[in-house]
């Protein structure tokens, strides 16, 4: 008999069982869509912890010099005694997780060069660490000769070069060397990391002090034949660097090593191990158990806004797939209802939808982690995460993914049973129910709590900062709800509107018509697109806020862009862009109380435009006060900062000065809000100098000032001669993990709006899907009766086009609502002005303004030309 | 309700009222039919008389509000939802007006007869029924087509092809023939004799006269209640169990006062306008 084929099971049938949802290509599309959030929901949180903990442990691990302990030990600096310690440091330190190589540096200090023919001496110390030649820039003389390296101020200051024979005296004891080489000064230029570890032998260890002697560099050898011959007592330094392999870096490879270095510093402070014998009890430091404790309070303190995130974002992608199984019933409910008739059971229906669903549910889940994933490494801090991280991301994706399997065969059971029944209303009945009174009424609950509870920013004792979660959930409910709830009346005043359409031009009313006809799905689109601008709007509002207030206060902090101390008072020569100005710090006792107040003094001259300065904080403008500083007489006019009392007079030198106070004033730069008196240095100078005493003789400490750009003000120093490595930024400050906390949350935030906005968009080509049928066959009608391709165009440009821009409207209100009303809450530091304020993110609004119109014409053509291959009877009579 | 040892189906005054937010619709009044095996039964009626509302009682896809209702030997009315489900898939098949929504876009018609073949769990001997039934409903070339690839006609014959794998106790069809030309509903009809003739037993709610010339058999519905029935010998009043008679609509205006006489004499009985 013919066809016999036909009724056989077919090959491979289960894989088209899998495949089906293809057949319905914007069911599957739901799914796969409403799928990847969900991997990217459950999957991002981890990933991006990780990433923030671990950029915290590079730039700590950077700013130590890759230096995970370090052991310091005084020793007779002989080759026998060092080696031994040196070898059995190196046999302790196999034990330690991701351990690179150990760089011994063997000094001895109280030395004086001279050149051996006579000359002037100079007070040296004598340095030797592995590998140094590496990391000094040699200015005279061959890398493998024979000697010692002196550093060029040195060289210039005894007058010896490559070559010469210097004589090195310690006490009563003298060796004499060859001068190998010449090296440029370690405290000019970019510090190298190497010589992290020894910038005490390098930098002044406090401000205004005097530089440490200058550094006599040799290799080992040398270095023990010359101890070996002055007899020299010295520091024996060894430094645990950490491996070179990159990953050695991510966090959680730092906290093994941490846990390693933790055991060794026992081990080398135990007398009865081999190598706290050998070392007898040496100073230790551990800078990676540092690094690890102040990645871990970074990590933890974003822990808590982005699994909030996390989970609304799982949350939401669920919902979405319940909406998607219920989407598949109503769009394939001939099936459901023939299979029904057949006695097919709600339950064993939903068995169908979970094979036919779990490989899209799959496919999306994988699809959204590796959108995390790739997201994260773009995106986030650094690209570097930990295995752990992603092991447990793919973990947490999957299990999400096994969730969404099963809420998707609920939704399709449930689906099932409302669709056979013939008084299945009630899906109906929950898509009418007021949903946005109750996300509104969370909405108030949280803000209630924000505003009588005091919700701010919590800095918790490990210093790390801590976003409260009220913060982030208000926006999200607010937007949603007032979104929805706005949106409800659109689409009721679209419904009227679609009445009066007909007297518009045609596009117009074919517009009207179609998304009037449609309201569940152009309200559920709308909604859907002006909470992803409204998120995306709020982060950016208050991420810009923040911003601009952290910045406000490192640079009062600092006093301004850039801050550096100088050993005397320095002529400033102007340069076009900056705004150089130099203070002098003095710490005085009044004379009429206990206890000490800062004396800062200021150029009146220069001050106003090179520090940082906020109207809010005096009740005049700076530049009256600095000109009512500079009026002094015989009396020292001062602003006085903080909550200190008036003082009347100072004691200074020895000397009572007067004091005029003129204002209080509540921050000012350089002193935060800390007790101070600001006066003006040439007055201060005037007055000391009628005692017959400088500045220098009170024991001031000069700094100098820069306002402009970080690197042209830092060039701007080294080219004062002022070292680099002691200046102080406020990006710097800014960037300081307790701050990066704050900031990373709602960096976080800004990239769900973006993933937001990517769903919508998303939601738009779904939507267009759903009304292919439709508008192909009002197309068929219409063009009949005259349309032309071009008024089509326009007709779906306006369809799309209007649904955005509702929602970038909407959105952004309620953003900007959202932002103004929380700005002032989100205070990392809430003691130190200037308090944040509402600062709307323009550029980010213009983008959303330009995308709108963008993506409507996109959908517009692509549309069209869709339309025009269509084959219009065959669509009329495939759907019956 | 009158004893058929021969009955598919029996429904005993079968009462359905549907709640609504306007009050109680009374579906259906206390019906009393008889489908019997191998026969073609058509139910006629306006729109909104219960024919439609019946023929999913007698499905197991909805139940009465009161009465009996047995489909192949077994008592429906007090079933549990998964009772009913297990007795549509033995003994009940069902055929919807539009031919579209018999079929599923993504499947065959052969994978349409091998479903339904699964899901009744039809014998070994399935295949070859089937493959009779397709040459006797003129497909046996479309098996391997979809849907789309059919013509209504072939659609619906294609959905009574389904409908008669496993042999179920009754086939219900609900305006079988509502949105076919005259040509392809004569196709459909002819195959619908021609299954009923092998065996099946049919109940199919229509307006077409063709359907009802097909019947062996033929209820009159209105208002939900029974109105005549008709064989194909001569029509019968029916009287209910209240002892009403319905008349039929054109010899309602006979009695504008809606009043009537009643004679008994020996040849029988005569109403008269009073």
């Amino acid at each position: 008999m013919a066809h016999v084929s036909g009724l056989r099971a077919a090959p491979f049938g289960w894989l088209r069982r899998l495949l089906v949802l293809s057949r319905y290509p914007a069911v599957g599309l739901a799914v796969f869509a409403s799928a990847t959030i969900l991997g990217i929901s459950a999957a991002a949180a981890p990933l991006f912890e990780s990433s923030v903990a671990t950029n915290v442990v590079q730039l700590g691990m950077r700013d130590a010099g890759r230096v995970l302990a370090s052991m310091t030990t005084r020793v007779q600096l002989a080759d026998d005694v060092v080696g031994y310690q040196q070898r059995t440091l190196v046999d302790a330190v196999r034990a330690v997780p991701n351990v690179g190589r150990v760089t011994t540096t063997l000094s001895a200090t109280g030395l004086r060069v001279q050149p051996a023919d006579g000359g002037r001496a100079k007070s040296v110390q004598l340095v030797s660490r592995g590998g140094f030649l590496s990391h000094v820039h040699v200015l005279a003389g061959e890398s493998d000769a024979n000697g010692v390296w002196l550093a060029e101020s040195l060289a210039g200051a005894i007058d010896a070069g490559p070559g010469d024979a210097v004589l090195i005296r310690a006490g009563a004891r003298s060796a004499t060397a060859t001068v190998a080489g010449v090296y440029r000064d370690l405290f000019v230029g970019v510090p190298d990391a190497f010589w992290a570890p020894l910038s005490a032998k390098i930098y002044p260890t406090a401000e205004g002090e005097a530089p440490p002697p200058s550094p006599i560099l040799a290799g080992r050898a040398t270095m023990l034949t010359l101890s070996t011959t002055l007899e020299l007592f010295g520091t024996a330094r060894w430094d645990v660097r950490v491996t070179s392999d990159r990953s050695a870096l991510a966090y959680d490879a730092a906290s093994h090593a941490a846990a390693g270095v933790r055991r060794l510093v026992a081990e080398v402070a135990s007398p009865a191990t081999p190598v706290g014998s050998a070392l007898q009890a040496p100073g230790t430091a551990a800078p990676v158990v540092d690094v690890v404790r102040d990645a871990r309070a970074t990590r933890d303190s974003i822990a808590g806004p982005l699994r909030t995130f996390s989970i609304a974002g799982v949350v939401a992608a669920l919902v979405g797939l319940l909406a998607s199984a219920v989407y598949g019933v109503r769009r394939r409910r001939t099936e459901v209802r023939m299979l029904d008739a057949l006695g097919l059971s709600p339950a064993a229906l939903g068995a169908r939808a979970l094979l036919e669903t779990a490989l899209p549910v799959a496919a999306g889940g994988a699809v959204g982690w590796l959108i995390a994933r790739i997201g994260v490494a773009v995106g986030g801090p650094t690209a570097l995460l930990d295995p752990s991280a992603v092991a447990g991301s793919v973990w947490q994706a999957a299990l999400a993914a096994v969730a969404g399997i099963a809420v998707t065969a609920f939704g399709t059971v449930s689906a099932v049973r409302a669709e056979t029944q013939p008084a299945g209303t009630r899906f109906r009945a929950v898509a009418r129910a007021p949903w946005e009174a109750v996300a509104l009424a969370l909405a108030a609950a949280a803000l209630y709590e924000i505003l009588s509870r005091g919700t701010g920013p919590a800095v918790s004792p490990d210093g790390a900062v801590h976003i409260d979660a009220f913060l982030l959930l208000f926006p999200v409910l607010f937007i949603a709800g007032a979104a929805g709830l706005a949106v409800r009346s659109l689409v009721s005043g679209l419904r009227r509107a679609s009445g009066a359409a007909v007297r518009w031009p045609v596009p117009a009313y074919l517009a009207t018509r179609r998304l009037a006809s449609s309201p569940r799905i152009a309200l559920l689109l709308t909604t859907a697109a002006a909470l992803s601008v409204g998120i995306l709007g709020y982060a950016g509002t208050i991420g810009r806020s923040l911003d601009i207030a952290t910045n406000d206060k490192a640079r009062l902090v600092v006093g301004s862009d850039v801050s550096v101390p100088a050993p005397a008072s320095l002529r400033l020569p102007p340069s076009p862009g900056l705004h150089p100005t130099d203070v002098v710090r003095v710490t005085a006792s009044p004379a009429s109380a206990p206890g000490e107040i800062t004396i800062l003094g200021v150029d009146p001259a220069t001050f106003a435009s090179a520090a940082f300065w906020d109207p809010g904080f005096a009740d005049r403008p700076l530049g009256e006060l600095l000109r009512d500083l500079g009026r002094g007489g015989t009396s020292l006019p001062a602003l006085v900062v903080g909550s200190s009392a008036s003082v009347g007079e100072i004691d200074l030198g020895g000397f009572a000065i007067p004091v005029t106070p003129l204002e209080r004033v509540r921050a000012f730069p350089g002193q935060g809000t800390g007790s101070t008196l600001v006066v003006a240095t040439p007055v201060l100078e005037r007055i000391l100098a009628s005692h017959g005493i400088s500045l220098d003789s009170v024991g001031v400490t000069f700094l100098v000032w820069v306002r402009g750009p970080v690197a042209r003000a830092t060039a701007y120093v080294e080219g004062l001669g002022l070292s680099s490595s002691a200046v102080r930024t406020a990006a710097a400050f800014v960037g300081a993990p307790r701050f990066r906390a704050v900031s990373s949350t709602f960096v976080f935030m800004e990239l769900l709006g973006v993933l937001a906005a990517v769903v919508a968009l998303l939601g738009v080509v779904l939507y267009l899907q759903a009304r292919h049928h439709a508008r192909l066959v009002s197309y068929a009608m219409s063009s009949r009766m005259g349309l032309t391709r071009g008024g089509h165009r326009v007709a779906v440009f306006l369809e799309i086009g209007s649904v955005l821009f509702a929602s970038a409207v909407v959105g952004s209100v309620l953003a900007l609502v959202a932002g103004a009303v929380l700005s002032p809450w989100v205070d990392p530091f809430p003691a130190l002005p200037p308090s944040p304020a509402f600062r709307p993110p323009i550029p980010l609004f213009a983008a959303i303004a330009v995308a709108v119109p963008v993506t409507g014409a996109v959908a517009a053509v692509i549309v069209q030309r869709r339309t025009d291959r269509a084959n219009v009877a065959e669509e009329l009579r495939y759907a019956g | 309700m009158r004893a058929e040892p021969s009955a598919a189906a029996i429904c005993d005054s079968v009462v359905k009222v549907y709640p609504s937010p306007g009050g109680d619709v009374m579906a259906l009044a206390g019906v009393d039919v008889t489908f019997e095996a191998g026969v073609v039964t058509a139910l006629v009626g306006p729109s909104g008389s219960g024919k439609s509302s019946l023929l999913r009682i007698v499905s197991g896809l909805d139940r009465p509000t009161a009465g009996r209702v047995v489909v192949g030997g077994i008592e429906t009315s007090s079933l549990s939802s998964a009772g009913l489900r297990a007795m549509r898939r033995q003994s009940v098949a069902y055929v919807w007006q539009r031919p579209a929504e018999n079929l599923v876009g993504h499947l065959t018609v052969g994978e349409h007869l091998r479903l339904a073949a699964r899901v009744r769990r039809a014998g070994a001997g399935w295949a070859d029924r089937a493959r009779e039934a397709l040459e006797l409903l003129g497909l046996e070339d479309r098996v391997d087509h979809r849907p789309h690839q059919l013509s209504g006609g072939e659609q619906q014959r294609a959905a009574f092809a389904a409908a008669v794998v496993g042999d179920p106790a009754l086939v219900v069809a609900d305006e079988p023939t509502g949105e076919l030309d005259s040509a392809s509903a004569e196709d459909v009809l002819a195959a619908v004799r021609s299954l009923a003739d092998r065996g099946t037993t049919f109940a199919i709610a229509t307006h077409d006269p063709a359907v009802v010339a097909v019947a062996e058999r033929t209820y009159h519905l209105r208002h939900g209640s029974l109105a005549a029935e008709s064989t194909t010998d001569r029509p019968l009043a029916v009287i209910d169990k209240g002892g009403r008679i319905q008349l039929p609509p054109e010899w309602r205006d006979l009695f504008p006062d809606a009043r009537a006489h009643i004679e008994m004499d020996e040849d029988g009985m005569r109403i008269v306008p009073p």
